[in-house]
């Protein structure tokens, strides 16, 4: 239930993204929402779990953008196992501090892709990518919080035994954080 | 001895009471009913009474009654006004909705027309088709249409509208394809000067120009020049308008110039396109 639900959620963030570029020419401020849910994942559910939801969604990414059939599973694949790997071994676990890695594996993970395909395809991409990421990264930086918790509460809703650690994700607890 | 005293005091109060009673009250009371029922006139004391007492009264009391009445009027009417102004503003709400819809229906029309006469007017078979989606990503440029291979859509078919060329089919499934947009940094198209008839290349930057590429020092080239589908590989027809020159950059160095070209189309607003059905490669 929880893989069909947020699966259904991150292809609805790619319609989103897709067709809000029609109704209102966003251009540089089109924020990757997908990437969010990507993240949530990588902080939030098991591998396997999370494996069977990015899949389906990168997958609908290459569909509807793109030239390069793989760019997004690798975009977002390459994203989730930087997240994952950060969370798995990072000290502090709430995931308030998580944050400015999102952003952090966007840019990152977007440059490696960007340098593959300057070299193998140096005409394909747009002139100003830079600036561009910049500012989406900024803008994931800035959407997260809102954004985790909607996908907080979808969590909640759709899985019984979360029902304990609802808000967990924000709560910004006191005391020791290497425990 | 002073109880004495107290009682002789309230005896002479009750006299003094008695004395004021029927020495001035009764009298007064005599004259005003004798002038009134007697003579029947409205005398000197109704006069005085009415002048100095009851006419301001009634006066003051008229205007108090007034403003008080104007202020219950002015409530209602408050309340009258509001309820007409949430009236009026729901008018107004409707009349601007149905503005807006007659505006869009107006320029929808004005487009669709537009379509209409380059569709007839043009030799090629062509499918309508409506923009439904936009590459959300920052590095390329396509959109997806809400056609495909069951309208007779295929790869490669170039994609118009009536102000010039918008790009290619990249992919195409049943109902949906995506369009390559000349814009697009991967974009080539083989076009040509309409006024000086030189051939070129027009590539997309990803951005809202294109670059002219492959155009001699020695050619004539100016700001405002019409440049048009030159129709070699077969994938345009000829003489498509694709933009206007609005740059030109000749460097000491080099064999070409820098030609910068304003697209015709307006990328950022595409809703209608038309796909050009072609069963094999225009020829030149």
């Amino acid at each position: 239930m929880t893989v069909v639900v947020f699966i259904l959620t991150g292809v609805l963030l790619v319609v989103i993204q897709t067709v809000a570029d029609l109704v209102y020419p966003l251009e540089l401020y089109n924020p990757d929402l997908y990437y969010l849910l990507i993240a949530f994942l990588a902080f939030r559910l098991d591998l396997f779990r999370s494996l069977l939801i990015v899949f389906p969604i990168s997958w609908t990414l290459d569909i509807v953008s793109g030239i390069f059939l793989g760019f997004y599973p690798v975009l977002c694949f390459g994203g989730y196992f930087f997240l994952k790997i950060a969370a798995d071994r990072l000290p502090v676990k709430t995931s308030y501090y998580h944050i400015p890695f999102v952003a952090l594996s966007y840019v990152l993970v977007s440059l490696l892709l960007y340098l593959v395909i300057s070299f193998f395809s140096p005409e394909s991409l747009a002139d100003g990518s830079w600036k561009k990421l910049a500012v989406r990264a900024v803008l994931i930086l800035v959407l997260a919080p809102p954004f985790f918790r909607l996908f907080e509460r979808i969590y909640s809703a759709v899985t019984e035994r979360n029902r304990h650690h609802h808000g967990r994700l924000f709560t910004l607890k006191r005391g020791n954080r290497y425990r | 001895m002073r109880r004495r005293v107290s009682q002789k005091k309230n005896r002479r109060m009750r006299t003094f009471r008695l004395v004021l009673l029927f020495g001035l009250l009764l009298p007064v009371l005599f004259i005003v009913i004798v002038s009134t029922v007697g003579s029947q006139k409205f005398g000197s004391l109704h006069t005085f009474a009415f002048d100095t007492a009851v006419g301001p009264l009634l006066n003051y009391g008229r205007t108090a009654i007034a403003y008080i009445q104007g202020i219950k009027n002015d409530y209602l009417a408050l309340v009258g006004v509001r309820e007409e102004n949430k009236r009026l503003w729901d008018e107004l709400q409707e009349c601007r909705a149905s503005t807006y819809r007659y505006r869009e229906a107006m320029i929808a029309n004005v487009r669709l027309r537009n379509l209409l006469e380059f569709k007839k007017s043009s030799e090629y078979p062509m499918v309508v088709a409506q923009v439904v989606g936009k590459d959300p990503s920052p590095w390329f440029r396509t959109v997806v249409i809400n056609r495909g291979t069951n309208d007779g859509i295929e790869e490669r078919m170039p994609v118009v509208t009536d102000n010039g060329v918008v790009g290619q089919i990249f992919s195409v499934s049943a109902n949906y394809a995506k369009v390559l947009l000349a814009i697009a940094p991967t974009s080539a198209v083989d076009v040509l000067i309409q006024k000086s008839r030189v051939r070129g290349i027009l590539k997309g930057t990803g951005s809202g120009i294109y670059l002219l590429e492959y155009i001699l020092k020695t050619v004539d080239v100016a700001e405002g020049d019409h440049v048009v589908t030159a129709g070699l590989g077969g994938l345009f027809p000829t003489g498509l308008p694709v933009g206007i020159v609005s740059r030109v950059v000749k460097k000491r160095r080099g064999m070409f110039q820098k030609i910068e070209v304003t697209p015709a189309v307006d990328f950022q607003n595409l809703e209608e396109l038309l796909v050009i059905q072609k069963e094999k490669p225009f020829q030149e």
